[in-house]
C-alpha cells in the first residue's frame, strides 16, 4: 500500500470542505491548518476565470524536509506517509526551510478557538498529543489509512475532485486515472517525487 | 589586573547574567511568540546574527591556525589568546542565538543521538560543539604546549572551522530556488567572508604590533576577493533573473568602499590609525550585511510561484524586542568572555 | 412601548444577573463521569445551510462529539461542505445562550445592553404563555410569530401558529429572495424551478447558486458530474465566480437583468424559426384569444377561452378536435379585433432587440445573440428520451434564476420572461429541463376548465379583506412572499394601514430581522414599540437584544429532528429525482439549559390553552399540510391522528406521524427510524416530470399571464370597494403596472438615482458561509478561513474602475446610497464588472453581547432600501441592486 491522492483541479470549487474536515478530524490548533487552498485568478476582464489549488501535505518519495531534520522525527512510513514525531522533534525548523510546497507549520502556541475564551471541550480532549515548539504538518490521516478509510479530505470533498489509493497498485483507480489523464505533480521539476498528482 | 578591571568585568558580569536570564525566563513564560517570526519567516535576526557570529568565529579561528602555522607561537601569544577567546565567544553566542529559535530547545541534544549526518543541522551542531571544545583547549592549554601540538590544533581547527563554514551554505540551499548561489554547496562568499572578517578583528587585536602591517594586507586581498565575490554573485543573480537585494548592495557598496579605504591607505603609507579601524569595522559591518541576503531576503521570496500565490498575505519582518534582547545579550557576552578570560590570564 | 421591566419588577429583583462572556471567559463543565469510555456513532442532520438535509454520521467520544462527517446515504452520499464539517463549533460556542433570560433594563437598543437576569423555564415559559393568552384573548392577529432560517428544524411551528388563529407568520427571510411566482404560476410548485442536471446540455444560471457558489454538498457534487458529461455552463452575472469558472462568465451590469433575459427573448422571437411550436400549442395559452381589455375572449355557451380555427375562420373553444389553430394573429371575433396571447407578447417584445438590451446590461448584442441560438439548437426540439419504458419529451437545456434577477422592481417580470424562454422550448417539466422542485404528483399540472393547470403556492392569491389581517399586508401583495419590511411600516403608521389592532406579542422563532433585511434602524424603533417581545434564540444576536425574554433553544446537534426529504434546493438529478425519504438526527446529550424548540412551543401552546380540544395544537398538527411537498411529509391520518384530549410527548407525534407517512407500508416507526437511520423510498423516476402525468394537450401552462392580471385587476377593484388608496402610494400605476399579463421593461428604484451615484452594489453569499444559517460567521473554524480570504470583508472593485477613481487596493472607502452607508477597504480584481461594487456576505451591525466575530464586517444590506416605492409591488421582493457612490476615507486606527 503506497499513499497517493489525484486532486481533478477542473473539479474544485474552493469551498475548502478540505481545509475544515482536516481541521476537524485532527482537532489542528488555531492559524494552523494541515491543508490550504491556494486561491488565484487567470486573465483580464472578461476572459478571467477563478481557480484554486489544494494543497495537503505531497508526502514526496523524496521529502527535502526528511533529509534536513537534524534528529530524525521526520520519517517516510511504509505506507509512503510521511510523518513528524512530535516528540522528537526540537522545532528547528530547518524542514520548513527545505519544503517547498509549504506543507509545514511551526506550533507556538495553542491559542483557544474563540478567541479570548477557554478552550471547549472539544479541544481539551482532542489537542493532547500537539506539543508547542514542534512542528506540524499533514500526516495523511495516517490512522484511519490503517483502517482502510480515505482520508478526511478525500471522503468531504463535495463535488468528488479528491481521489485516494494505492499507488503500488497498477490496477487501482488512483493508478488507472493517474495513467489515463496525465496527472503531474505540483512543480514536479524540484525533484521531491510527490504522491499527489493533480490534473490541471 | 587593577581592581578597576575586576570591578568593569564584575558589573558587565552582573549586567549580562541578569539581562539575559530575564531574557530567557521571558521566552519561556510567554513562548516562542515573543519572536515576530511566522511561518513565512521562520528564521530572523537570530540566524542571520549566528551566521554573522560564527563566521567572525570561525574566520577567526582559520586565521589563528595559519598563525600557527606560519610563525609559530613566536608572535605574541597574548593576541591569539585574545583572538580565541573573542572566537569562543562568538560562536558560543551564535549558538546561543540560534538556540533560542528552537522550538523545543532542551531536547537540543537529540541533534546528537538521531544519526541524520545528512542533515546540514546535524553537522553544523557537531562542528560547532567541537569547535567550541578546540577553543576551549586553547584558551586553558595551549599557553604552554609544544610547537607540534599547536600545529596538529592548528590543522583540526583549520578542518572543523572551514567545514562549519559550508554547512552554514547548505542550510539555506535545503530551499530548491534558481539563481540564489552560483554554486550551492560551499559558496565562495561564506568562505570569503569568514576569513575576511577573522582578519578584521586580528587586525583591531594587533594594533600597535609591527604584525598588524601583514594583517592589513591580507584584509585589503580579501575586500578585494568580497567585492569580485559580490559582482560575481549579482551577475549569477542576474543570470537566474532573480532579485538583487538591497542587502547584496549594501555589501558589495561596503565591501568597495573597504577596499578603497586600504587601497588608500596602502598607497598612502598608512599602517595604523583611525583608517585602519574603520575598514576593519566597515568588514564586520558587510560580512553581518550579507548574512542579511543569506537569511531573511531569501525566506521573503514566495515558496509557490506565481500565479498561486496571488492572494498570499504580504508579509513583512520586523524583530521583536525579545530578540533584539538576545542579540545585546549576545553582545555583551562577546565583551564578557575574552574580557573575563584576559583577567583571569590563562597560560602567559 | 415594552412594559416588562415594569410588569414583572418583583419576580426580577430576587434575580441574578447573567455572567457576560466578554469580561470573562466562560468556564465550562467536565463531562459527565458515566460518558467516558463510551464510543457512540449517532445518525445526523446537517443543519448549516438554507437547505440544511445532509446526512451525516455523528461521533461521540468519552462524553465529547469528536467529529461530524457525510454519512453515505442520499442525497449528500458521504460528501459534507465546510460548514457541516465546522458543526461541532456550533455546539460547543461559548457565546450561546445558555438559560433563560429576562431583560431589566427597560431602555432597548443594539449597544444597550438589557442587563438580562436569568429566570427558570418555568417562569419564562408561563410569563410568554401568559402574554399569548392575553393577546389571543384581545385578538389574535396581535400576535406575530417571526420566524427564519434558524427555524427551518421544527416541526410544529405552522400548527403552532395555526392553534394561535393568527394569520401574523412573518418571514425574515423572504423578501429579498422573493423568487417564487414563476414557479407557482408555471410549474405549480415551491420553493424554485431547477434543471434537471441529468440530462441538461446548456444551462443557463443568472443570480443563483447551483451548487459550487454556496459550497452546497450534493448540489455542486451534481453540477460536477454534469460538467465532467460535457454540459455547457453559462453564468450570467457581474463577477466572475466559482461557478462562472467553470462555464462560460458573462458579464452584466448589476440589476440590469430584465433588459437581457427581455433581449434574449426578442432574439428567439424574431430571429429563430424553430421553436417548439408544438409545446406552444398543446402546452400553453399562447394561442387563446385575448379581448381588448386583457381577458380572454369566451365561449357563449361553455364559457370555455376561445382560439381561432383556419379551416373554419371562427373562433372556436380551445379543445376542439381537428382544428388548424394559428399561434399568432389578429382576428375579428364579433365584430371585435382579438389577438392571441402570442402576438400580443411578441409585439410587445419587437422593441427589446439585443442592441437595446446591450445598452441597458452591457452584454454585447452578439453575445446575447449566440446564446439564444446555443440555447435553442441544444434544446433538440421535438426528440424524446425513453426513461425505463416510457416515452418522454427530451429538452435537454434550462434557463434559471433566483434572487439576484428577482430582487428588483421589476422582479416578477423578469421571472415570467425567464419561464416563456423555457417555455418557447418546450423544456417545462420534460427530462433535461426545468423543473419545479417540491411536490412531485399527480396533481400539480392538474388544469382548470380553462385548460391551463392552476397556479400553485405563492401564485395563488391571499384573499382580500378590509380592514387587513395581516400585518404584513399581504392584503395588498397578495403573491409576496414576505413581508417583514412592509411590517415595519405599518407598525410604524398603522392609520395609513388601515390597521384595526396592534401587535400585542411578538415570539420571535431562530429568526434575526435586523441582521438580515434592510435598514436595521427601521427594526431596531419597531421592536422599541412592541409590548412584549420574546424569541426562541441560539446565541446573543441583533433581534435576540431587542427581546424582553430570551427562550435559549438547542443547536442543531443536540435537537432531535425527523423530517422528509424535501428535493433539491439548486439542482436534479438521478441522486435524487424520485427519491422520498425521511432523515433523522439523533440527538447529542445537550451541553446548556436550553430546550428543544418544539418542546417550547408545545409548552407555550399547552400553558396558554391553545394545546387540546378543537382548533387547539394537536387539531392544527392533525389538519397539518405542508405548503411545499403536501402529504408526502408530515400528514397525519387514520389510525394515528392525535385524540384532541390526550398529552402526547414529542416522539409520540414523531412515531404517529411516520406511520402516516405516505411512502410506509410497513409501518415502521420511530423506533424502526433509530434503527435503520433513514427510511429510504424511490418513485420511478419517470413520474418525476410532471409531463407524465399530464402528457400531450392535457394540461397548459400560460403564456399570457391572465392570472397576474386577474389579481391586479380585482386588487385594483378592492381599492375602489373600500374607497382607499394603496397605502405609501400616490400613484396608483406605480402598482398595478407590474400585474401587466404581458412581462415589459420597467425600472427598477434605482435606474434613476442621481448622477452622483454612479455604481451599481451588489451582494453574493461566500462558500465559507452561504447564508450564515446557525451564526456561522462566528465560527472559529470558518473565521479562520474568511478573514484571510482578501475578498471578504472589502468592496470589489475592476481595477479600471478603481484607478479612475484614484483607488488603490486596500484603501478605504465609504459606500453609500440613498437609503444608508457602510465602510470597509477595496480590493480591485478582473473578476468584477466595471458598474458593480461587489460587497460579500452576511456580515450585520452587531451588537452588544454578542461573538465578537458578528460585529465585523460591512453590512451589506444596510445600503438597501425598504420603501414601497422601491420594491416589486407583485412579489414585495427589495432591490439588491442600490446604485451607490463611493469615497475615500481615512483608514480607521485599529481598535
Amino acid at each position: 500500500m503506497k499513499f497517493g491522492m489525484l486532486i481533478d483541479l477542473r473539479k474544485c470549487v474552493g469551498c475548502f470542505a478540505c481545509t475544515v474536515a482536516c481541521k476537524a478530524e485532527h482537532a489542528t490548533p488555531t492559524d494552523i491548518s494541515y491543508n490550504k487552498v491556494k486561491k488565484y485568478e487567470v486573465g483580464t476582464y472578461p476572459s478571467v476565470k477563478l481557480k484554486h489549488l489544494p494543497m495537503p501535505c505531497m508526502h514526496c518519495d523524496n521529502p527535502s524536509c526528511m533529509e534536513v531534520c537534524p534528529t530524525g522525527a521526520t520519517q517516510k512510513q511504509d505506507n509512503g506517509i510521511v510523518t513528524v514525531d512530535a516528540n522528537e522533534c526540537i522545532g528547528c525548523k530547518a524542514c520548513m526551510i527545505a519544503c517547498p510546497y509549504e506543507s509545514r507549520q511551526f506550533l507556538s502556541e495553542i491559542k483557544p478557538y474563540y478567541e479570548g475564551q477557554e478552550r471547549t471541550p472539544f479541544e481539551v480532549y482532542m489537542q493532547k498529543d500537539f506539543q508547542v515548539g514542534t512542528v506540524v504538518k499533514c500526516d495523511g490521516c495516517i490512522d484511519r489509512v490503517r483502517e482502510g478509510l480515505e482520508p478526511a479530505c478525500v471522503q468531504t470533498c463535495i463535488t468528488g475532485a479528491r481521489i485516494f489509493g494505492d499507488l503500488d497498485d497498477p490496477n487501482s483507480e488512483i493508478s488507472r486515472l493517474i495513467a489515463s489523464s496525465g496527472a503531474v505533480p505540483f512543480q514536479r521539476e524540484l525533484g521531491t517525487e510527490p504522491s499527489v498528482y493533480y490534473i490541471f | 589586573m587593577s581592581t578597576l578591571d575586576w570591578i568593569i568585568f564584575i558589573v558587565a558580569a552582573i549586567v549580562f547574567v541578569i539581562t539575559g536570564l530575564s531574557i530567557l525566563y521571558n521566552m519561556a513564560k510567554g513562548g516562542h511568540h515573543k519572536t515576530n517570526l511566522t511561518d513565512k519567516f521562520v528564521w530572523g535576526i537570530n540566524t542571520q546574527i549566528f551566521y554573522a557570529l560564527s563566521s567572525f568565529g570561525t574566520g577567526l579561528m582559520v586565521v589563528m591556525s595559519a598563525i600557527i602555522l606560519l610563525v609559530g607561537t613566536e608572535f605574541l601569544y597574548s593576541i591569539l589568546q585574545a583572538g580565541n577567546s573573542i572566537a569562543f565567544a562568538c560562536v558560543l553566542s551564535g549558538v546561543i542565538q540560534m538556540g533560542i529559535d528552537l522550538g523545543k530547545p532542551q531536547r537540543a541534544m537529540k541533534v546528537l543521538f538521531g544519526k541524520k549526518f545528512n542533515s546540514p543541522l546535524t553537522i553544523d551542531f557537531i562542528a560547532l560543539t567541537v569547535l567550541m571544545i578546540l577553543s576551549i583547549i586553547f584558551i586553558v592549554g595551549m599557553g604552554s604546549a609544544s610547537l607540534a601540538a599547536l600545529k596538529i590544533w592548528a590543522y583540526l581547527t583549520t578542518l572543523i572551522s572551514v567545514l562549519c563554514m559550508s554547512t552554514h551554505t547548505l542550510l539555506i540551499a535545503s530551499r530548491f530556488e534558481p539563481g540564489f548561489r552560483s554554486n550551492p554547496f560551499h559558496s565562495a562568499e561564506t568562505f570569503v567572508c569568514s576569513i575576511w572578517s577573522g582578519l578584521a578583528i586580528m587586525t583591531l587585536l594587533s594594533l600597535g604590533n609591527p604584525l598588524t602591517e601583514v594583517f592589513v594586507k591580507m584584509l585589503l586581498v580579501f575586500s578585494a576577493a568580497s567585492l569580485i565575490k559580490g559582482i560575481s554573485s549579482v551577475i549569477a543573480l542576474n543570470l537566474g533573473k532573480s532579485e538583487i537585494h538591497t542587502h547584496k548592495k549594501a555589501f558589495i557598496l561596503l565591501s568597495a568602499i573597504t577596499f578603497i579605504i586600504l587601497v588608500i591607505g596602502d598607497l598612502a603609507a598608512i599602517r595604523q590609525g583611525g583608517l585602519v579601524i574603520v575598514a576593519c569595522l566597515l568588514t564586520l559591518a558587510a560580512v553581518i550585511v550579507e548574512k542579511g541576503a543569506s537569511v531573511i531576503v531569501v525566506q521573503k521570496r514566495p515558496v509557490i510561484p506565481a500565479p498561486y500565490n496571488k492572494f498570499d498575505p504580504k508579509e513583512r519582518y520586523v524583530p521583536s524586542k525579545t530578540e533584539i534582547g538576545y542579540l545585546l545579550f549576545s553582545i555583551a557576552l562577546i565583551a564578557v568572555i575574552p574580557y573575563g578570560v584576559f583577567l583571569i590570564g590563562f597560560g602567559a | 412601548m415594552s412594559n416588562i421591566v415594569e410588569n414583572y419588577a418583583d419576580l426580577l429583583q430576587e434575580k441574578h444577573l447573567t455572567e457576560d462572556v466578554l469580561t470573562s471567559p466562560y468556564k465550562w463543565e467536565p463531562v459527565d463521569p458515566s460518558a467516558i469510555g463510551e464510543k457512540k456513532v449517532l445518525f445526523g442532520i446537517c443543519r448549516h445551510c438554507m437547505q440544511g438535509d445532509c446526512s451525516t454520521l455523528v461521533h461521540i467520544e468519552d462524553g465529547i462529539v469528536t467529529k461530524v462527517e457525510g454519512n453515505d446515504i442520499p442525497p449528500n452520499y458521504g460528501s459534507l461542505c465546510p460548514r457541516g464539517n465546522a458543526a461541532i463549533m456550533g455546539l460547543y460556542n461559548p457565546y450561546r445562550v445558555k438559560t433563560p433570560l429576562m431583560r431589566t433594563n427597560p431602555e432597548k437598543g443594539l449597544d444597550v445592553d438589557p442587563k438580562w437576569k436569568e429566570i427558570t423555564w418555568d417562569e419564562a415559559l408561563d410569563i410568554t404563555a401568559n402574554e399569548l393568552k392575553k393577546a389571543f384573548e384581545y385578538d389574535p392577529r396581535s400576535i406575530v410569530v417571526n420566524e427564519g432560517w434558524g427555524s427551518k428544524d421544527t416541526l410544529l411551528r405552522p400548527a403552532f401558529v395555526k392553534a394561535f388563529k393568527t394569520p401574523n407568520e412573518v418571514g425574515s427571510h423572504g423578501s429579498l429572495c422573493a423568487v417564487h411566482y414563476g414557479t407557482g404560476l408555471i410549474h405549480g410548485n415551491f420553493p424554485v424551478s431547477l434543471p434537471d442536471l441529468e440530462y441538461c446540455n446548456y444551462h443557463i444560471t443568472i443570480g443563483r447558486s447551483l451548487g459550487p457558489n454556496f459550497a452546497t454538498a450534493h448540489g455542486s457534487k451534481r453540477l460536477a458530474k454534469a460538467l465532467a458529461r460535457g454540459m455547457k455552463l453559462v453564468v450570467v452575472d457581474p463577477r466572475c465566480s466559482h461557478e462562472a469558472s467553470k462555464g462560460e462568465w458573462v458579464p452584466i451590469r448589476p440589476g440590469s437583468d430584465l433588459a437581457f433575459l427581455l433581449g434574449m427573448a426578442h432574439v428567439m422571437f424574431y430571429e429563430i424559426d424553430k421553436l417548439d411550436w408544438q409545446f406552444l400549442k398543446e402546452r400553453t395559452n399562447a394561442r387563446y384569444l385575448i379581448r381588448p381589455d386583457g381577458y380572454y375572449a369566451r365561449d357563449k355557451e361553455t364559457n370555455k377561452p376561445l382560439v381561432w380555427d383556419n379551416t373554419s375562420q371562427k373562433a372556436v373553444p380551445y379543445d376542439t378536435k381537428d382544428i388548424d389553430s394559428p399561434l399568432e394573429g389578429r382576428f375579428m371575433v364579433d365584430g371585435v379585433e382579438m389577438a392571441t396571447g402570442y402576438t400580443l407578447i411578441k409585439e410587445r417584445f419587437k422593441e427589446y432587440t439585443p442592441e437595446w438590451a446591450e445598452e441597458l446590461c452591457t452584454v454585447p448584442a452578439s453575445t446575447i445573440r449566440r446564446i439564444a441560438n446555443e440555447f435553442v439548437e441544444h434544446a433538440q426540439i421535438g426528440s424524446t428520451i425513453e426513461i425505463d419504458g416510457v416515452t418522454l419529451p427530451f429538452r435537454p437545456v434550462s434557463l434559471n434564476m433566483e434572487r439576484n434577477v428577482m430582487s428588483h422592481r421589476y422582479g416578477v417580470y423578469a421571472d415570467l420572461v425567464g419561464k416563456l424562454i423555457n417555455m418557447m422550448v418546450g423544456a417545462i417539466e420534460v427530462p433535461g429541463a426545468c423543473l419545479g422542485s417540491g411536490y412531485r404528483g399527480e396533481s400539480v399540472l392538474a388544469p382548470t376548465e380553462d385548460g391551463t393547470m392552476s397556479p400553485g403556492s405563492e401564485a395563488v392569491p391571499v384573499p382580500f379583506k378590509f380592514p387587513p389581517d395581516h400585518i404584513g399586508m399581504q392584503e395588498f401583495f397578495p403573491h409576496a412572499h414576505a413581508t417583514p419590511h412592509i411590517v415595519t411600516y405599518a407598525v410604524e403608521n398603522p392609520e395609513e394601514f388601515y390597521l384595526d389592532y396592534e401587535i400585542r406579542v411578538w415570539l420571535g422563532v431562530g429568526v434575526n430581522m435586523i441582521r438580515t433585511n434592510a435598514q436595521p434602524e427601521r427594526y431596531v424603533e419597531m421592536f422599541k414599540k412592541i409590548p412584549f417581545h420574546a424569541d426562541i434564540v441560539y446565541h446573543m444576536d441583533e433581534q435576540a437584544v431587542m427581546a424582553d425574554v430570551l427562550l435559549p433553544e438547542h443547536s442543531f446537534l443536540e435537537r432531535l429532528r425527523v423530517m422528509p426529504f424535501f428535493p433539491s434546493h439548486q439542482s436534479f438529478d438521478d441522486t435524487v429525482t424520485g427519491l422520498q425519504m425521511i432523515q433523522l438526527r439523533q440527538p447529542v446529550p445537550k451541553l446548556f439549559n436550553t430546550m428543544h424548540v418544539d418542546h417550547i412551543l408545545m409548552e407555550l401552546a399547552e400553558r396558554a390553552g391553545r394545546m387540546y380540544g378543537e382548533g387547539g395544537l394537536l387539531d392544527c398538527i392533525n389538519k397539518f399540510d405542508c405548503h411545499i411537498i403536501h402529504d408526502h411529509g408530515m400528514h397525519m391520518r387514520e389510525p394515528y391522528l392525535l385524540d384532541l384530549n390526550t398529552k402526547y410527548t414529542y416522539e409520540e407525534i414523531i412515531d404517529r406521524w411516520l406511520k402516516s407517512w405516505k411512502f410506509n407500508d410497513e409501518g415502521k416507526g420511530f423506533k424502526e427510524l433509530n434503527e435503520e437511520g433513514a427510511f429510504i423510498k424511490w418513485q420511478p423516476k419517470y413520474t418525476f416530470y410532471h409531463y407524465y402525468h399530464w402528457p400531450g394537450d392535457s394540461t397548459k401552462h400560460e403564456f399570457y399571464f391572465i392570472n397576474l392580471k386577474k389579481v391586479g385587476d380585482s386588487l385594483k377593484n378592492n381599492l375602489r370597494k373600500y374607497n382607499i388608496k394603496f397605502p405609501m402610494i400616490d400613484d396608483e400605476d406605480y402598482i398595478f403596472d407590474l400585474y401587466d399579463p404581458v412581462p415589459h421593461w420597467v425600472e427598477s428604484s434605482e435606474w434613476n438615482a442621481p448622477e452622483e451615484y454612479d455604481l451599481f452594489a451588489f451582494n453574493w453569499k461566500p462558500p465559507y458561509v452561504s447564508s450564515d444559517v446557525g451564526n456561522v460567521i462566528g465560527n472559529p473554524w470558518m473565521a479562520e478561513l474568511y478573514r484571510k480570504d482578501p475578498f471578504e470583508g472589502a468592496a470589489c472593485l475592476n481595477p479600471r474602475t478603481a484607478a479612475a477613481k484614484g483607488l488603490k487596493d486596500g484603501d478605504w472607502v465609504r459606500i453609500s446610497s440613498r437609503y444608508g452607508s457602510i465602510e470597509c477597504p477595496i480590493i480591485t480584481s478582473e473578476r468584477f464588472h466595471p458598474d458593480g461594487i461587489g460587497i460579500s456576505g452576511t456580515y450585520g451591525p452587531g451588537n452588544v453581547g454578542s461573538n465578537p466575530l458578528n460585529t465585523k464586517g460591512p453590512h451589506f444590506n444596510r445600503l438597501i432600501p425598504t420603501s414601497i416605492d422601491t420594491i416589486d409591488p407583485v412579489s414585495a421582493s427589495q432591490e439588491i441592486a442600490p446604485k451607490v457612490k463611493v469615497e475615500k476615507i481615512p483608514k480607521p486606527t485599529r481598535s
